[in-house]
């Protein structure tokens, strides 16, 4: 299995993602602010349920983007931490 | 209006009921000439699809036997996608796996789905039970189809738990035929629409339940994966063959589902189990480096979106259930076929071992990532428009603390399946290797599945068709969806990005994270060997101080028996012997005067 350790992706095509993804991130969150919102000629449509009242801020631009970065990083981190409870060796229960 | 067709005209017909067109197609296979095998296996499915399509939605077929009335065929809008999806994925196991040989793993595969499709149009808990058991019995031979020690003792705990569950459904329904002279489960959904639909077995609080209840509730718990009960699904799952994996995600946990729905939809307890289904396994997911067994995690995070909807039990929740059991069928069996292909190409399916692979197994890599999309929930994909459903019944229903776990879980899924698997198999390191491409049945069979994803995620009309409740009022792509659902994928992909830059994200490494299945694969162990040194121990000491006992009372006897010192031993004379009669003569006297 071993081999080169170089990464699978050139650092500068890295770099291409990296850009296009923040400025796809920024994109949508942009989306939901009025004045783009006004510009774009987009409009809250009807879906069936109403959500806003439940709960506080769901609405609020950009809820979602920080609610889905927050969560991320705090599952990393506490599965990370989570490693120095549960983690074995590989052949744990082969004896 | 429902539709009794006599037992004898089915036969009559030659219209066996579903699911045993494949059960006895998978019996027969080894009569079968080896040439002909993938032909026969490939028409199983489409038989017995053709037959599930043309029932009638309301179809009833009652036998009695030993004086119960046995309902071997119930036709409803619930069974009818379940029995539809089975068939889907067995057609596309079945593609999947035409390289394999192994008349043994051929057979079992085709007759396991034949029982899962036999439980789901089963109308009484006998009949259900003995095709709960059969996907129990025909289902173990895939893990042990790979034939190492590992997937044998594996093999081993997943029968042992499996049946376990099927024994607990047996005991349930005698307690339940006890408790209400019915062995019934449930009725048909199409008569049966309206408000206020709940499960056959639903309950308030657990107070409410009774035993019967609570037996039934756990035997489908097991096999749903409940928190606690879910290890078999990592332990036995990453075992399998690469092919034995792909049919073992389909069927057992989806027909737990189907029951979970037909008998507890309503029950607000399965909303609180869901939750905690969809949260914990993505901590384990994130750290696990066996790839398959991440997905195994996974897929227990995505039965956790199924169980909260059938616990929510409205029309939009269930819809949610049983539309997300499809979408997830296919998109949870190609994330397994490409993984399963990398294994099948490379030897090993551990992260820490793979990475660059998109140079030679380009198609596998797009399919894979299309999986990815579809399990995400990405707009446009399969997941989106069905899991969408969960949530938003979730938001109706006032589940806010409920809902928010469910969107930090969705984020999750897309952090270790979404961005996890293809990018530590694909991407990440390249570790120089350089394996064929998949062979052509896999890729096929990837291509049906990812096109499958696709089109439900563009065009959700057929699916939604399906459902078993019309469809009212619920638009997936508006613009609050598909923008909140974006923000949330986008930015766990940033996440990702900040993590890995900043070395945060934690390394693939090789290792074990126990889990529950710790309980009995090693403190279950501890205690037994425990348990046993200390009785042996007790025995011991008992057996020790009873030797001693009997030594120092022997020595007495002994002692008293020693010629000429012993009391008993030396020769008594006349006088002596005289005057201990006549004492014994004198004490019977008295007895008998008192």
């Amino acid at each position: 299995m071993s081999g080169n350790q170089k990464p699978s992706v050139g650092p500068k095509a890295v770099r291409q993602i990296i850009i296009a993804l923040l400025l796809v991130c920024a994109g949508w969150v942009l989306i939901e602010l009025e004045p783009i919102k006004e510009l774009l000629g987009f409009t809250d449509t009807e879906h069936g349920h109403d959500d806003s009242e439940v709960i506080p801020g769901f609405h609020t631009p950009g809820f979602h983007a920080a609610y889905g970065f927050i969560s991320c990083v705090l599952l990393v981190l506490a599965a990370t931490q989570m490693r120095r409870f549960v983690k074995r060796d590989e052949d744990y229960y082969d004896d | 209006m429902i539709e009794q067709l006599p037992p004898g005209l089915i036969f009559a017909l030659g219209l066996l009921p579903p699911g045993l067109i494949l059960v006895l197609g998978g019996i027969l296979l080894p009569l079968i000439p080896k040439q002909v095998r993938p032909l026969w296996l490939l028409a199983l499915p489409v038989f017995g699809l053709l037959q599930v399509l043309q029932l009638p939605v309301d179809a009833e077929c009652v036998v009695q036997a030993f004086g119960y009335d046995l309902e071997l065929l119930r036709v409803d809008k619930l069974s009818r996608i379940f029995g539809i999806i089975f068939h889907i994925a067995a057609f596309l196991s079945v593609i999947y796996a035409l390289h394999v040989k192994d008349v043994v793993e051929q057979g079992a595969s085709i007759a396991y789905a034949g029982c899962a499709i036999g439980a789901v149009f089963a109308g009484d808990l006998i009949s259900l039970f003995l095709y709960w058991e059969g996907t129990a019995i025909t289902s173990v031979f895939l893990v042990w189809a790979r034939r190492t020690e590992r997937s044998y003792k594996a093999g081993m705990r997943y029968l042992v738990i499996q049946v376990g569950s099927g024994v607990l459904l047996l005991a349930g329904a005698m307690l339940h035929y006890a408790d209400t002279g019915s062995l019934a489960f449930g009725t048909s959904w199409a008569s049966d629409v309206g408000e206020g639909l709940r499960g056959a077995f639903a309950f308030e609080t657990l107070a409410d339940a009774s035993p019967a209840t609570l037996l039934i509730l756990l035997a489908f718990g097991i096999k749903a994966a409940f928190p606690l009960l879910h290890n078999w699904l990592q332990d036995s799952y990453p075992e399998s063959t690469p092919t034995g994996t792909v049919w073992l995600s389909a069927f057992t946990t989806k027909l737990a589902i189907y029951a979970l729905a037909r008998g507890f939809a309503g029950t607000e307890l399965l909303v609180t189990i869901g939750v905690v289904m969809t949260a914990f396994p993505i901590f384990y997911a994130v750290i696990e480096n066996d790839l398959r067994k991440v997905l195994a995690y996974s897929l227990n995070n995505q039965l956790g979106f199924m169980v909260v909807g059938v616990g929510i039990g409205t029309e939009l929740a269930l819809n949610g259930a049983a539309g997300h059991a499809f979408a997830h069928i296919l998109y949870k069996g190609l994330l397994f076929m490409s993984m399963g292909a990398v294994l099948h190409r490379v030897g090993t399916i551990k992260g820490s071992e793979l990475g660059g692979l998109w140079r030679s197994m380009p198609l596998t890599t797009i399919f894979c990532c299309v999986g990815a999309a579809s399990i995400s929930a990405f707009p446009l994909f399969s997941g989106f428009v069905t899991k969408s459903m969960v949530l938003a019944a979730a938001v109706e229903e006032g589940y806010t603390i409920s809902f928010l776990i469910l969107l930090f879980a969705s984020a999750g899924v897309f952090h270790h399946s979404g961005i996890k698997i293809p990018y530590f198999a694909f991407f990440a390191h390249d570790r120089g290797l350089r394996p064929k491409e998949a062979p052509k049945n896999m890729l096929l069979a990837m291509a049906v599945a990812a096109f499958l994803c696709v089109a439900i995620g563009c065009v959700p009309g057929p699916l939604y068709a399906l459902l078993p409740f019309e469809v009212k009022g619920f638009i997936p792509y508006d613009m609050t969806h598909v923008v909140t659902q974006a923000q949330l994928l986008f930015y766990s992909a940033l996440a990702f990005v900040f993590l890995q830059k900043t070395g945060l994200y934690p390394p693939e490494l090789p290792s074990t994270n126990i889990d529950s299945e710790w309980l009995y694969r090693r403190g279950g162990r501890r205690l037994t060997l425990g348990s046993w040194g200390a009785c042996a121990r007790i025995g011991g000491t008992l057996r020790r101080s009873l030797d001693l006992l009997v030594d120092r009372k022997l020595a007495i006897i002994k002692k008293l028996h020693q010629p000429d010192h012993g009391a008993f031993g030396e020769p008594w004379t006349l006088g002596t012997a005289a005057i201990w009669a006549a004492g014994m003569l004198a004490a019977f006297a008295l007895l008998g005067l008192l």
